[in-house]
C-alpha cells in the first residue's frame, strides 16, 4: 500500500506529500560487541519533523544511514509509506539527505549540484532547470548558480546541500548534523531557515543532532537515544517536563538538571545530606531527586546557599549557588544587578516541579 | 660551520651534480649543431663556429625517423593508458573496500615494482615466443602495462583516498548506480591522480630501451630509442651530428612533458602525505 498522497502546487503539478516512516525492531551490528542500533521502534507521521538526539555514539547517525539505505540492516524492518524498503538501495528509496560536511560535488557548480539528482532520475534538461531555479529562489541561491562549492561560504554550502535535497520533492528528508560545522550565529540563522523551509515545503523530516537546543527548538517530536536504544519519544515539552529517565533528564535542558540521592518514606523525602523535603510521591525507598534551574527560587527559608558565579543572559540570569544539601546548583533568576558572587541566601525547591528517579534503573518514579 | 657556509657548500655540491648530468646533454647539443667537418674537432670546438640546424631538418624530414618516433609514442601512450585502466579498479578496491589480507596485497603490488625488467626479460621473451606474440607492438604494450601497473595502483589509490566517501553516498542518494558513481563523481575527482599516473607511465615507457630491443627486431616496428641505437651501431662517425640531433629530438618530449607537468605529478604523489 502506498500512503503517499499528492497535493497540487501553484504550478499545477502534483507534488507528493512526505511519506510515513516506520522502524520495527531495527538492529545494526558492525561486529561482536554491543549493537550500534539495538532494536528501535519508531513511527513518523507524514510531514512530521522528528529530531533524533543523543550523545555521540548513541546510534542516531547510524539509524539515519539505515533509513537512507547507506548501511545494511542487520535485523528489523524499515518501511517508507507502508512499503518495506530493507532490500532497496539508497537510489531506490527516494529520500534526500543533507550531510554534516555538505558533500557537495566539488567539480560541479551550484546549479549542477542541485540538479544532479533530478537528471539522474530521468528529468529532462528543461525540467531540471526549472526545478533548480525554483529551489534556488527559495534558498536565495540564484546569484550563486555558477559558482563552484570551493568558492562558497559555509552557510552557502549548507543552503546548496538543502537545495539538492528539496529540489527532488523526496518522500523523506534526512539531515545528519547539518549545522555542526557552522559558527554559532550562522547555526541560529540556519535553524530558523530549516524550520521555515519545512513550513513552506512540508516533507517528512528526520533530523539528527547532538545539540539538545537544536532538538528542542526544531522538532515536532524529539527522539532521545542512548547506547543504541530509544530512551524517550515525545514533544519537546513532554521531554522537558516529564523525562522518563535520569539520562533524558540530564541530557535535555541547559543548564543541566541537578541531582541528589535520598530516601522517600511516609514523612517525605530525606536527602543523604540530611535535608528534608515534603513530597507527595507514592513511591517508597531510595530515589534520585532531580531539580531544573527553574524549580529553585530564592526565599527566606530553605537551603543555605552562597553565590558562586553569575551568567547574565540579558532577559534572565543564570546563577550557580553552592549549597550543602545539593552541592552546586544552577538557578534561573530574573536579572538582579545587586547580586554579587559571595552573596548568601536561601533556596527553596519547588517540589511540584521536582523529578524523581530510581537510583538503580534510572527510570522515573511517581 | 655558519649557516651561510653551509648554504655555499650546498650550492657547490648542487652545481657539481648539475654539471655531471648536464654535460652529456650539452655535449649532445654541441654535436647536433655542428657541420660534419666540425665533428672531427671534438671537445676543442665545444661551441661550434658555424652552428647549423641542418641536422635537425634532416632528421625531422626523414620518413623512417618519423615512423620510429610514432612507434615510441604509440607504445608509450597505449602502455600508459592500459596501465591506468587496469590499475584504476584495483586502486578503487584498495581505497574503498576492506578485505582480508589487504595490507600484504598492497605491499606485494609494490614489491612487483622493485623487480627489474632485466631479471624477467629472458623468461618473458620465451613466454611471448611460445604465445607467438614476438615482433608485435601488443607484446611490448603489455609489458609496459605490467611495469606501470604497481606504481599506478598506489598513486591512484592515494588519489581515491582523498575523495570523501560522503560524496559517493550523496550520489547514491541522488539516484546513481555504483557504476554511475564511479564514472560521474569519483573518476572526475581523481583526474589529477589518473593524469599523473598516465604521464609518469609515459615517461617511464619513453625511457624504455631493453624491452622493445629484445621483443622487436623488424625495423618498421622499432621505437626511437632502439632505432637510434641500431643506427649508431651501423654508422660511421660522419653521421655523429645526425645521431646527436636524433637523440635530442627523442629526449625532448619526455623532458618537456615532465617539466610542464611536474607540479601536477608532485601534487599527486604528495596527496595524502600530509593530512589536513
Amino acid at each position: 500500500m502506498n500512503m503517499t498522497t499528492a497535493r497540487p502546487d501553484p504550478s499545477g503539478q502534483a507534488v507528493p506529500l512526505g511519506a510515513t516512516l516506520q522502524l520495527r525492531d531495527l538492529v545494526k551490528r558492525y561486529g561482536p560487541g554491543p549493537a550500534a542500533v539495538d532494536g528501535i521502534n519508531l513511527d513518523v507521521a507524514a510531514n512530521e519533523f522528528v529530531v533524533l538526539v543523543g550523545p555521540s555514539g548513541c546510534g542516531k547517525s547510524t539509524t539515519l544511514r539505515l533509513i537512507a539505505g547507506l548501511e545494511e540492516v542487520t535485523d528489523g524492518v524499515i518501511a517508507i509509506a507502508g512499503d518495506q524498503v530493507n532490500h532497496l538501495g539508497a537510489a531506490a528509496r527516494d529520500v534526500a539527505m543533507v550531510f554534516q560536511n555538505y558533500a557537495l560535488y566539488p567539480h560541479m557548480n551550484v546549479a549542477q549540484n542541485i540538479g544532479f539528482g533530478l537528471r539522474r532520475r530521468g528529468a529532462s534538461r528543461a525540467e531540471a532547470k526549472k526545478a533548480v531555479a525554483e529551489a534556488a529562489e527559495i534558498l536565495e541561491l540564484t546569484e550563486l548558480m555558477h559558482r563552484l562549492p570551493g568558492d562558497l561560504s559555509g552557510g552557502q554550502k549548507q543552503r546548496v546541500a538543502m537545495g539538492r535535497a528539496i529540489v527532488r520533492n523526496p518522500r523523506l528528508f534526512l539531515f545528519d548534523e547539518p549545522l555542526s560545522n557552522l559558527d554559532a550565529r550562522l547555526r541560529l540563522t540556519m535553524r530558523t531557515e530549516i524550520k521555515r523551509l519545512h513550513a513552506r515545503v512540508p516533507t517528512t523530516t528526520i533530523y539528527v543532532t547532538h545539540d539538545q537546543t537544536e532538538a528542542m527548538t526544531m522538532a515536532d517530536r524529539v527522539v532521545v537515544m542512548n547506547a543504541g536504544k530509544i530512551e524517550q519519544i515525545g514533544t519537546p515539552m513532554e521531554i522537558y517536563d516529564a523525562p522518563v529517565s535520569r539520562f533524558v533528564a540530564g541530557f535535555v535542558g541547559a543548564p543541566a538538571m541537578t541531582f541528589a540521592d535520598g530516601m522517600l518514606d511516609d514523612q517525605g523525602l530525606t536527602l543523604n545530606t540530611g535535608l528534608h523535603l515534603s513530597c507527595t510521591a507514592q513511591h517508597r525507598g531510595p530515589v534520585t531527586l532531580g531539580l531544573r534551574p527553574e524549580a529553585l527560587t530564592l526565599g527566606d527559608s530553605g537551603m543555605a546557599a552562597k553565590l558562586d558565579m553569575l551568567e547574565p543572559l540579558g532577559a534572565e540570569t543564570l546563577a550557580l549557588w553552592q549549597t550543602e544539601a545539593l552541592g552546586a546548583v544552577w538557578v534561573r533568576m530574573p536579572p538582579d544587578p545587586t547580586l554579587r558572587p559571595g552573596a548568601t541566601a536561601h533556596l527553596q525547591p519547588d517540589m511540584t516541579r521536582a523529578h524523581l528517579f530510581d537510583p538503580v534503573t534510572g527510570r522515573r518514579v511517581t | 660551520m655558519t649557516p651561510r657556509m653551509g648554504d655555499r657548500l650546498t650550492y657547490v655540491a648542487g652545481i657539481i651534480l648539475a654539471a655531471l648530468f648536464l654535460m652529456p646533454l650539452l655535449w649532445l647539443v654541441s654535436l647536433s649543431l655542428r657541420t660534419p667537418a666540425e665533428v672531427y674537432l671534438g671537445a676543442a670546438r665545444f661551441i661550434p663556429e658555424a652552428p647549423t640546424l641542418d641536422n635537425f631538418r634532416l632528421i625531422l624530414t626523414d620518413r623512417a625517423f618519423g615512423t620510429y618516433l610514432w612507434n615510441a609514442v604509440k607504445l608509450c601512450a597505449l602502455g600508459a593508458l592500459g596501465a591506468v585502466i587496469v590499475a584504476t579498479p584495483a586502486a578503487y578496491a584498495a581505497s574503498r573496500f576492506s578485505f582480508r589480507g589487504k595490507g600484504p596485497v598492497m605491499v606485494g603490488i609494490l614489491m612487483v615494482q622493485m623487480i627489474s625488467p632485466l631479471v624477467v626479460i629472458i623468461p618473458l621473451y620465451r613466454y611471448l615466443d611460445r604465445l607467438g606474440m614476438l615482433e608485435s607492438h601488443l607484446s611490448v604494450i603489455a609489458v609496459y602495462m605490467a611495469i606501470g601497473v604497481p606504481l599506478s595502483v598506489w598513486l591512484i589509490k592515494v588519489g581515491f583516498d582523498t575523495i570523501p566517501k560522503a560524496l559517493e553516498e550523496a550520489a547514491a542518494i541522488d539516484g546513481c548506480t555504483q557504476f554511475e558513481i564511479l564514472w560521474r563523481i569519483t573518476l572526475p575527482l581523481a583526474a589529477p591522480a589518473l593524469a599523473s599516473a598516465f604521464i609518469l607511465n609515459m615517461i617511464m615507457g619513453w625511457s624504455q630501451f631493453l624491452v622493445p630491443f629484445i621483443l622487436l627486431t623488424r625495423d618498421g616496428q622499432l621505437p626511437i630509442a632502439v632505432a637510434i641505437y641500431n643506427f649508431a651501431g651501423s654508422s660511421s662517425a660522419s653521421t655523429t651530428q645526425l645521431l646527436a640531433a636524433a637523440c635530442l629530438v627523442a629526449v625532448v618530449p619526455a623532458l618537456a612533458a615532465f617539466l610542464a607537468l611536474q607540479r601536477l605529478i608532485v601534487r599527486a604523489i604528495m596527496a595524502g602525505a600530509v593530512k589536513g
